[in-house]
């Protein structure tokens, strides 16, 4: 009877030791945050990164109604482009599509652009539009 | 009094479970709105790029029957080709053609026309659809703005930059000379005869009926006068889309906004150019005053981008007219620019006329020479959508 109660009192000293728990929470929680946190950022980084594609292919696209320029010379240029506004791994590829119209698509790796390391390896946004110009 | 810590306890995880539940929303609320906006603007990038490329296809077409449907089935394929979610495509109904009167006004008002053979310069294409019909879910949204639906209207109207072209011609008696040679083509220095083919006047009338030909191809929406000049008195006509409307010397009537219809007539052009092989004879010298004043006067008072194509064979000489430098100052406060093309002879007047205005200068020895110039100059004239 002695000896249960001394248990019980032990358990119960040990249970109401609350020192460090709440490192104990945090150590639990912060993970979970800091997932949540670069989850968010890192999904925006990638929508941003699409938007960016896409405001490159859509010029390339205007580029091709707007001028009679070389596919080379868009290309080079939105290349170069890309790189002075600081989004790297930017390929640009215009091409006929049909004797009438253009494709002109830009393709971002995403790796290449991530501040948090790579979550997304090998993935890569695309953003394709077409435009009018005949073929010659 | 001492504090019971252990009444504190576990207090992280309650307090987190908020915390994390907040940050979730503003998250997903975050994304949510990206991914809208994204649709917003590939909506809007779509719609640009049909119009654009309808008004392209349409100006260009030199088969006019049909065009309009031609130009539409392209803007309708675009926009399924373009739009990233779309379920229902794009009405043809909402790809219409026509013009506007006001290319630089912030809305300018859209006229249309379904006539084939209409002047056709702008192309208007509007979509108004909903997130829903596009399969963007905007849960968040909806509940947050307390909206059933939310619409991604996308509108554009592409217009090409209206143009007005005058050509400034010499028709000085000189004109019936050879280019190289300060003789007409039989080898005399005979005034009084019409001119002949192998003169001046015939090498220039050859090459401007080429160029008016490629203007329908590069530029078919231009407007383009026609102003001769020689010792004093000046002739206009208007020439539009290969259509003329003579002025019976009266300039003061002139009005470069006529309504004419497109003609698929090139010879309509040639045959205009061909009445002037009768040679105007407009007395012994050149003013290049007269002949650049009228042309400026020729302008109508809009937003068109305007130049004057200037060609003589020599200065100004035999007439007590102002000094063409003051006509080309007046073309520099109007904006209009003034290319030059001296054939044949002095040049030097016309150089500074170009140089005063901004316009380009060229000097041409052979009826080769003047086909390069004009052929360079055509590149400026180029159709030019407004941005």
């Amino acid at each position: 009877m002695k000896k249960t109660r001394r248990v019980r009192k032990v358990r119960r000293k040990r249970f109401d030791n609350r020192a460090g728990v709440a490192v104990v929470e945090a150590a639990v929680c912060l993970p979970v945050l800091l997932i949540i946190w670069l989850g968010t950022v890192e999904i925006s980084r990638t929508l941003t990164l699409k938007q960016q594609g896409q405001l490159l292919s859509s010029t390339a696209a205007h580029r091709i109604i707007d001028s009679n320029e070389p596919f080379t010379d868009i290309e080079a240029d939105l290349e170069n482009l890309a790189q002075e506004i600081g989004i790297n791994g930017v390929d640009v590829s215009v091409t006929q599509f049909d004797p009438e119209l253009v494709e002109s698509t830009v393709t971002i790796d995403i790796d290449q652009n991530s501040n948090l390391g790579t979550l997304f390896p090998g993935r890569s946004v695309t953003s394709t539009y077409y435009s009018y110009r005949e073929q010659e | 009094m001492k504090l019971k810590s252990h009444r504190r306890t576990g207090a992280i995880i309650p307090l987190l479970a908020v915390v994390i539940t907040v940050i979730l929303a503003i998250a997903a609320l975050t994304i949510n709105s990206s991914w809208l906006m994204y649709n917003r603007v590939n909506a809007q990038n779509t719609a640009d790029l049909s119009s654009r490329s309808a008004l392209v296809k349409v100006i260009g077409d030199t088969q006019f029957n049909g065009r309009i449907d031609r130009a539409r089935d392209l803007a309708v394929r675009m926009y399924d080709l373009n739009i990233d979610r779309n379920s229902t495509g794009i009405d043809r109904d909402r790809v219409r053609f026509g013009s506007v009167e006001d290319t630089s006004a912030f809305e300018p008002v859209f006229t249309e026309t379904n006539s084939n053979r209409a002047a056709i310069s702008a192309v208007h294409v509007d979509t108004p659809t909903t997130a829903e019909q596009r399969g963007v879910k905007v849960f968040l949204s909806q509940f947050l703005g307390g909206r059933q639906t939310v619409d991604i209207v996308s509108e554009a109207t592409s217009s090409t930059r209206p143009l007005d072209l005058i050509l400034c011609l010499d028709a000085s008696r000189s004109m019936n000379w050879v280019v190289s040679e300060n003789t007409s083509p039989d080898g005399k220095k005979n005034f009084n005869r019409p001119p002949e083919p192998g003169s001046r006047w015939f090498d220039l009338k050859d090459t401007v009926e080429l160029f008016l030909d490629a203007m329908r191809q590069v530029n078919p929406n231009a407007r383009i006068g026609l102003v001769t000049f020689g010792g004093g008195a000046s002739e206009a006509t208007l020439l539009k889309n290969g259509v003329s409307s003579p002025l019976d010397g009266d300039l003061a009537r002139l009005e470069l906004g006529l309504e004419l219809v497109i003609s698929d007539e090139a010879a309509e052009i040639s045959d205009i150019l061909k009445s002037y092989v009768d040679f105007p004879a407009l007395g012994l010298g050149t003013s290049l005053f007269d002949g650049l004043q009228t042309s400026l006067d020729t302008f109508e008072d809009n937003n068109a981008s305007k130049h004057v194509v200037m060609l003589s064979d020599g200065s100004q000489a035999l007439v007590n007219t102002s000094a063409p430098i003051v006509a080309a100052r007046n073309a520099s406060a109007d904006g209009v620019l003034v290319h030059t093309i001296s054939f044949g002879g002095n040049f030097g007047q016309m150089t500074s006329i170009a140089d005063e205005t901004g316009g380009s200068n060229f000097s041409a020895l052979s009826e080769e020479e003047l086909r390069k110039a004009f052929a360079t100059l055509l590149g400026r004239f180029r159709t030019q959508l407004v941005d």
